[in-house]
């Protein structure tokens, strides 16, 4: 009985600190950019898309077009259990516009 | 026949749903994807650990060595409604092809899949890539050969992943912006096995050399449904039920059936994952020398069972840090045949406490210690034994 009690305080304080944001240091956007909107719509980010896969693969795939995410995320709402809703799915790609003109401002800097 | 007709009737179907909805061409897209896992598995309770030799008596098989885990992946999307997938993967066992499929979506409720993948079947099959998940290796019911005593238990309920050719039904379908359901129905090949055999024969499941055509001419069928609800807009929980049925000798005179149910929670980013799976399978008990318990007269046919379940616990410690405990079971009810340790009621049960340390985005190191309790004593007398891995993953 008292394993069972520390099992479930240990799940109840675990689920307890994890009640702040995703951390900020994982995403490659500044902390300028990150407005309270965007802020939001990066949390929505974090949360969805690390169900299955980590932030890396989206992070790091130099993507600098909208079309590509637009299509990806509609991709990756179909699947199982995804939990990404169409208005997920919005925010989603508001937060990857971001980082679409990244990509785009770096290309073009490399091509100057 | 009516069969036939209902699958021809279907395809049709999805056919006038795919030209009534089709839109614009897209171009084609392709996406490249891949990972690496490098694990040492160190068992310092057991000398000479090795999973190729057999140390003095039975039971001893173990991995105290480097296993890798490699995987590359190509997507392409070909239009709104057609995609395809082909997946080669180096593991344990040489070259693999994981997934070479493709996908016709006919609407986000409706999409058929044909080809070669691993049927829906519980949650951890979606992220049965080692880059997906945070411990080195599997659970239990899960395993594909890396636990101990492997050649003893012949694997956990289900391998996974477990490619099949087939075809696949499944879709998905929101209701509201809460309530998420998803379903997939499937025919593939099946496991395969001789009728008298004392498990499903895995190598035999998933080797080329018969051109990956049945042994039998029947299908394993089976199935999924689950529901994920968003609790709030930083938690979800999913529950799930799986089901697979399907005959494995060449007569299709014995069968399987696996059947599972899972649910996970995410609370921010922690996540609380558990599962059951079970797998009823019957044999033939003409040669009762063979079975080390006694055999009913005028029985033909016996069956076992074996459950697994695990409870998993990840918790982000700091952006880079990770916190993950896992506890596992493995049960095997049923006769035996001689020479094998176990007995007609066997188990395992195993503790696990890792942490996964990601150094840069694309690169994870695992470290994890594992304490496993054996119902049954292995030839030398040992029926606990501590075990620890330590990986590198990275992800392109």
């Amino acid at each position: 009985m008292s394993g069972l009690l520390l099992g479930a305080g240990w799940i109840f304080g675990l689920v307890a600190c994890s009640g702040r944001p995703p951390p900020e240091s994982i995403t490659p956007v500044s902390d300028t950019q990150l407005t309270p909107e965007l802020r939001a719509d990066y949390d929505v980010f974090a949360q969805r898309c690390s169900k299955c896969h980590s932030l890396a693969k989206p992070l790091n795939s130099h993507v600098d077009d909208d079309q590509v995410w637009i299509r990806y995320v509609a991709k990756m709402r179909r699947q199982p259990a995804s939990g990404i809703s169409e208005r997920d799915g919005e925010a989603i790609l508001r937060f990857l516009h971001v980082l679409v003109e990244q990509e785009r401002a770096k290309n073009a800097e490399k091509s100057k | 026949m009516r069969h036939a007709r209902y699958l021809v009737l279907l395809i049709g179907a999805m056919f006038i749903a795919l030209v009534a909805g089709s839109g614009e061409a897209l171009a084609v897209d392709r996406t490249f994807a891949g990972s690496a896992q490098i694990d040492y598995h160190f068992v310092p309770t057991m000398r000479n650990a090795n999973a190729n030799v057999v140390p003095t008596g039975q039971g001893s098989y173990t991995f105290d060595s480097f296993t890798i885990e490699t995987a590359l992946k190509v997507a392409v999307d070909v239009s709104d409604h057609i995609s395809a997938n082909v997946k080669v993967c180096f593991g344990c066992h040489g070259f693999e092809t994981d997934m070479a499929y493709f996908d016709f979506r006919a609407v986000d409720e409706l999409n058929l899949r044909a080809g070669r993948f691993s049927p829906s079947f519980g949650s951890f099959n979606l992220r049965h890539d080692p880059a997906n998940h945070k411990l080195s290796d599997k659970p239990l019911a899960y395993d594909m050969g890396r636990m101990l005593r492997r050649v003893d238990w012949k694997m956990g309920v289900l391998p996974s992943p477990f490619p099949d050719n087939g075809v696949e039904i499944n879709g998905t379908h929101w209701f509201g912006d809460n309530i998420q359901l998803d379903y997939a129905t499937y025919a593939v090949s099946g496991f395969k096995a001789s009728k008298d055999a004392p498990e499903l024969d895995w190598i035999t499941s998933r080797s080329g050399n018969a051109y990956y055509v049945d042994n039998n001419g029947r299908p394993t069928i089976g199935g999924r449904a689950a529901l994920t609800a968003k609790l709030s807009p930083v938690s979800d929980l999913t529950v799930g039920g799986s089901a697979m049925y399907g005959t494995y000798d060449a007569g299709n005179d014995v069968w399987y059936e696996i059947l599972g149910a899972d649910a996970t929670l995410r609370i921010v980013r922690t996540a609380i994952r558990a599962e059951y799976l079970v797998r009823r399978q019957s044999f033939d008990t003409t040669a009762q020398a063979k079975f080390r318990y006694l055999i009913p007269a005028g029985a033909q046919y016996d069956y076992f069972s074996k459950h697994g379940a695990y409870l998993e616990i990840e918790q982000p410690l700091t952006p880079k840090f990770d916190l993950i405990g896992r506890g596992d079971v493995l049960f095997r009810f049923g006769n035996v045949q001689n020479g094998t340790p176990l007995s007609q009621k066997s188990s395992i049960a195993r503790g696990t406490l890792g942490v996964a340390y990601a150094v840069e985005q694309n690169l994870r190191f695992k470290a994890s210690g594992e304490f496993w309790a054996f119902s049954d004593e292995d030839s030398r007398g040992h029926d606990k034994e501590l075990t620890f891995h330590l990986s590198a993953v990275a992800t392109f």
